[in-house]
């Protein structure tokens, strides 16, 4: 059963199209049914959350949407326009960026070039003539608002003291901070992020929701969560959809959603009797 | 019409028999066995051994064949297994595939180097399962007689599909067969004993091999070239089956079978179509079931990879490579080469100027892996087509008596040459973006066959086995070996610093994201396909400039050189050396130049290897500071060079086989020895009196290689089957042994620092608790 968006606007809801939405989303994996029907819109600027039990299909959504993974059925739009058919690189290109919830970090990599490389493909440097930049020897030159670009969002998620060490070698939660400043680097107008702060610490979280609010600030980027940590994605989000078996359970604002006994029996089994805010168990 | 049929139906059957063989290894353990033609070579072999060779056994067919088939094979099968297929399931794509490369390239040296009669001349009509020559008319099938052999092919075939069907159908072992290819997890954790079924595999798969090898023995005589025919019609077959389907394979390999015999009878007697099509109909059927299933809406996108792999951590399994290094370190390997390379004509004479020349030109050419392979993680199997086709091309355009009337002057031919190769080279780039690794390396495979059958083999290229003439560039005298030496030392060293620039470079980041994790590159604006064409055209263009650079030096460019197995032994060697380095490109094609021609070089490489690893080792733990130290490090310094000097000068090409035999035999039976003593479960005395048996078969080996009459043939496969051991020790080092040699200090000097950092880092932690 899925809930259609627009029950109670989004506070940042205005006229333009959504920087992105899908609709109608279908994936079907041999006989089981991964997504079914699914919708979800991102004003710009918005912050969503996307929860629900394991295997409901949030990472499968969030393959759909940035184009990893070809839906059965349904469409997927950015700014208006059809991406439905389009690789991902090329909706890299219109602005969309994501993390993974399995890592997938440039094993052969530094921190500092991951980002790097996120910042130059951006500043379209992969094409001939940058081939051809590579091979005179002066390819190796930062561009003009790399290092600049590259060291704030280092600074920002506190990425300094292993900005120069192996990717690989660095712990968990410093990876999942690595994958966030990669999709940083390509100067995104939407981030999917998937499970950020998994493997993180208290502090590291913390840190994480101050970086992820000074960027919205500064930049108006829009995102959309996974999170399986409440209490994070509450605080952060406009709007939380929820998931269950591949369906949309509810779409709300986050304290409809802390409310809903449709997400309770979700993640209980049942409705929880009597509690006003029954989060305080989740955490 | 019928005859035709027929003798198609048969190879068809002997295609389908290795295939089953194929499919099955491949279901059951990831690995695609390349090798699978040799071995199947190698039973053929042993059995001709065994049952018909003059001065062999002479065991009448009803015990040879039962043995050789049912008996060594499946032996073989388990000892590969445990040997080397077992390590691999882990293993990332490119190792795999290198490894199994490297069988294919070191077996048939092995088999050579024990069996010396192989190398006395071609063995015609030898046995299969039926005495050669056969009745030849055994039986009627519609209207046209069958012979013997004929008949037992089919038969044997129609068998063993039966029983392979059945197998896996209805038995409980098939089905736990099917349950551990599926889900090794899983069916381990039902108590199915997952090792057990896939070497179980090996050994029928192996089987089968050797049934496929001993049936097509009749049909093809014994040599091994012909021999890779059976394997390309088993790789096709393969194919059409998509891997993992044995019936589609079956139906796909009589198919192929049957075409290629029909076509001999409509074959036109003149004109474009008149050679080279019947031997290139399983290349042309497998290119084309290639594209046509790569563009279906499943694609062939990497091989399905159970999830399992992709859990055990990267994404491709390998080590983090090191950090580069700076500063002084870094200029101080490209300094060394270049002093080394300028030094050479001073020290040597023209004779081995002209061999150094050649290696420096065979390094262009392995420049072009360190490209495709080092930085595009594709394997290729195919450059030496394009090396191939940038030498003939030049040759053509800069003689003015052929048929295009062209007649360049020579540097310009070669220049032209090496662009003509792009083309191919991006050819070849538009499929890598809709399939994988594996389906990749077979398509270049293909590709490569089919250029060679179909192209080469042409009078305007082959030309009576005389080849094509290219004289020097510049107007260089042919005897001025020097001058010649130093322009392609030149080209060589512009072609590495663009390399490395690139390397250094974002095209290097942007390459190696792609390595480690394609959809991440993807989701960060990487265009692959942007950027595995410009790798393949680069690669192309160097390859060719290199093929050309080769043939000019040789003053001939024959289509022996650019056969395709031979290209497959160079992939071996440059992995071996290190298909990421500059540095390793050049070793590795000087190894390739000179060690066929002085043996010795293999022996001082062991040297070098040994001691230049105890220097580095005293370097870096920095002993000059004590006196005794920087002693022992100049003596040691000195007495290795000096030793190595004397090897150059004083050791005969049979010394220094002898010697490298006789070392490989202790040192593998010193390994097997050391393994068993650590895995075995048996008790001690159990496991202790093993390893002093295999220790004792080692040194009994060693000493039966000393006794070897080793003629001219068998010297030339000691390099053979050495580069195709370092490809197979691939599984051990990914990066290759310059990589390994070089670095291990490294790598151990830094994981020291780390932990006394930790330390340190612990202990102020601890100090400011107490405080």
């Amino acid at each position: 059963m899925s809930t259609p968006i627009g029950t109670s606007p989004a506070p940042d809801a205005t006229t333009a199209a959504p920087v992105l939405a899908a609709e109608g989303v279908t994936v079907r994996f041999g006989g089981v049914v991964a997504l079914d029907d699914v919708r979800i819109t991102m004003p710009h600027g918005a912050t969503v959350g996307l929860v629900g039990p394991n295997g409901a299909g949030k990472t499968t959504l969030f393959g759909v949407l940035s184009g990893l993974i070809r839906p059965k059925a349904g469409r997927v739009t950015m700014n208006g326009a059809d991406v439905t058919r389009r690789t991902p690189q090329a909706r890299a290109r219109l602005g969309l960026a994501r993390t993974f919830q399995r890592m997938e970090l440039f094993t052969e990599l530094t921190v500092r070039e991951h980002l790097v490389v996120a910042q130059r493909v951006h500043a379209d440097r992969q094409n001939l003539r940058g081939f051809a930049r590579d091979l005179s020897g002066f390819g190796e030159r930062p561009g003009k608002d790399e290092v600049a670009t590259v060291d704030g969002i280092l600074d920002l998620l506190g990425l300094q003291p292993v900005a120069d060490r192996p990717a690989v070698s660095v712990p968990l939660g410093t990876g999942r901070l690595i994958e966030v400043g990669r999709a940083l680097a390509c100067e995104p107008t939407i981030m999917l992020l998937d499970e950020p702060s998994s493997g993180l610490d208290v502090h590291e979280t913390e840190q994480l929701g101050e970086a992820l609010r000074r960027v919205r600030e500064d930049r108006g980027t829009a995102f959309v969560l996974v999170e399986h940590n409440v209490e994070f994605v509450l605080d952060l989000s406009d709007r939380v959809t929820v998931l269950d078996f591949g369906k949309v359970l509810v779409e709300g604002s986050p304290d409809e959603i802390r409310r809903s006994p449709e997400v309770q029996a979700a993640y209980f089994g049942a409705p929880v009797d009597g509690a006003d805010d029954p989060t305080e168990e989740w955490s | 019409m019928t005859p035709y049929i027929i003798a198609g139906l048969v190879t068809g059957c002997i295609y389908a028999i290795s295939a089953l063989g194929l499919v099955l290894t491949y279901t059951s353990s990831r690995v695609f066995n390349f090798a699978a033609g040799v071995i199947a070579w190698a039973i053929a072999v042993f059995y001709f051994w065994l049952h018909e060779y003059k001065h062999g056994p002479r065991w009448p067919i009803v015990a040879a064949a039962p043995f050789a088939i049912l008996v060594v094979a499946p032996l073989l099968g388990l000892f590969l297994y445990w040997l080397l297929f077992r390590k691999l399931t882990n293993a990332s794509p490119t190792v795999r595939l290198v490894s199994t490369v490297g069988l294919w390239v070191a077996l048939p040296a092995i088999v050579k180097i024990i069996f010396t009669f192989v190398n006395e001349g071609e063995i015609f009509q030898p046995d299969g399962l039926v005495k050669n020559p056969p009745n030849p008319e055994f039986i009627k099938v519609f209207g046209s007689w069958v012979n013997g052999t004929q008949f037992v092919v089919v038969v044997s075939a129609a068998t063993i599909a039966i029983v392979a069907t059945l197998f896996l159908r209805f038995t409980p072992l098939g089905l736990a067969t099917r349950a551990a290819v599926d889900h090794p997890r899983n069916a381990a954790i039902h108590g199915i004993n997952t090792e057990g079924v896939t070497a179980l595999s090996w050994m029928i798969g192996i089987g089968l091999a050797g049934l496929a090898g001993v049936l097509f023995a009749p049909v093809v005589s014994l040599s091994e070239f012909n021999y890779t025919l059976l394997l390309v019609g088993s790789f096709v077959a393969v194919v059409i089956g998509r891997m993992t389907s044995l019936p589609l394979a079956f139906v796909g390999a009589i198919g192929v079978g049957i075409i290629q015999q029909v076509w001999v009878k409509y074959q036109p007697d003149h004109g474009f179509f008149s050679q080279g099509v019947s031997a290139s109909i399983p290349f042309i059927v497998m290119l084309i079931f290639l594209i046509a299933y790569s563009f279906s809406s499943s694609g062939l996108r990497r091989e399905a990879f159970s999830m399992d792999v992709r859990a055990m951590g990267g994404a491709h399994g390998d080590a983090p490579p090191l950090p580069p290094s700076h500063g002084w370190r870094r200029a101080a390997g490209p300094i060394v080469m270049i002093a080394a390379l300028c030094v050479v004509p001073l020290v040597f004479d023209s004779y081995w100027v002209n061999i150094f020349t050649v290696g420096v030109a065979l390094g262009i050419i392995f420049l072009s892996f360190t490209l495709v392979t080092g930085e595009g993680g594709i394997i290729s199997l195919a450059q030496i087509t394009f090396a191939g086709i940038g030498a003939f091309a030049a040759a053509r355009l800069a003689d003015s008596a052929d048929v295009l009337h062209i007649g360049m002057p020579v540097w310009l031919a070669i220049l032209v040459g090496a662009l003509i190769a792009v083309p191919f080279g991006l050819l070849l780039a538009l499929p890598t973006l809709r399939i994988g690794d594996l389906y990749l390396a077979l398509f270049t495979v293909g590709f490569a066959l089919l250029i060679q059958e179909f192209v080469w083999k042409r009078v305007e290229f082959e030309n009576f086995g005389a080849g094509r003439v290219l004289g020097h560039p510049f107007g260089i005298g042919l005897d001025d070996r020097t001058s010649m030496y130093f322009v392609v030392v030149a080209v060589f060293l512009v072609c590495a610093w663009l390399i490395v620039n690139v390397k250094r470079a974002t095209a290097g980041l942007v390459f190696a994201s792609i390595r480690s994790s394609e959809p991440a590159a993807m989701t960060t604006g990487i265009s692959i396909v942007r950027a595995k064409l410009i790798l393949f055209a680069v690669s192309a263009f160097v390859a060719g400039l290199g093929g050309a650079l080769w043939g000019s030096t040789v003053g001939s460019v024959n289509p022996r050189s650019f056969d395709v197995l031979v290209g497959i032994v160079w992939l071996a060697v440059i992995v071996t050396w290190g298909v990421r380095t500059v540095v390793g490109a050049l070793l590795a094609g000087l190894l390739f130049a000179i060690a066929p021609v002085k043996l010795a070089v293999i022996l001082i490489l062991s040297l070098t290897f040994l001691v230049g690893g105890i220097f580095t080792r005293l370097l870096l733990s920095k002993a000059y500071k004590k006196p005794v130290g920087a002693i022992a490090m100049v003596v040691i310094a000195v007495g290795g060079a000096a030793l190595a000097f004397r090897m150059w000068n004083k050791t005969s090409d049979d010394t220094a086989v002898h010697v490298v035999l006789v070392l490989l035999a202790l040192v593998v039976g010193l390994i097997f020895a050391m393994r068993v003593r650590r895995i075995t479960a048996a008790a001690p005395a159990v496991r202790i009196t093993l390893a002093v048996v295999i220790g004792l078969a080692a040194v009994a080996v060693a000493l039966w290689t000393t006794g070897l009459s080793l003629s001219e043939a068998t010297v030339k496969e000691v390099p053979t089957m050495l580069f195709g051991l370092g490809a197979i020790g691939l599984a051990r080092e990914p990066r290759g042994v310059l990589y390994d040699m070089v670095n291990r200090q490294r790598l151990r000097q830094l994981e020291e620092t780390e932990r006394r950092e930790e330390e340190a880092a612990v202990a102020a932690d601890l100090a400011g608790v107490a405080s």
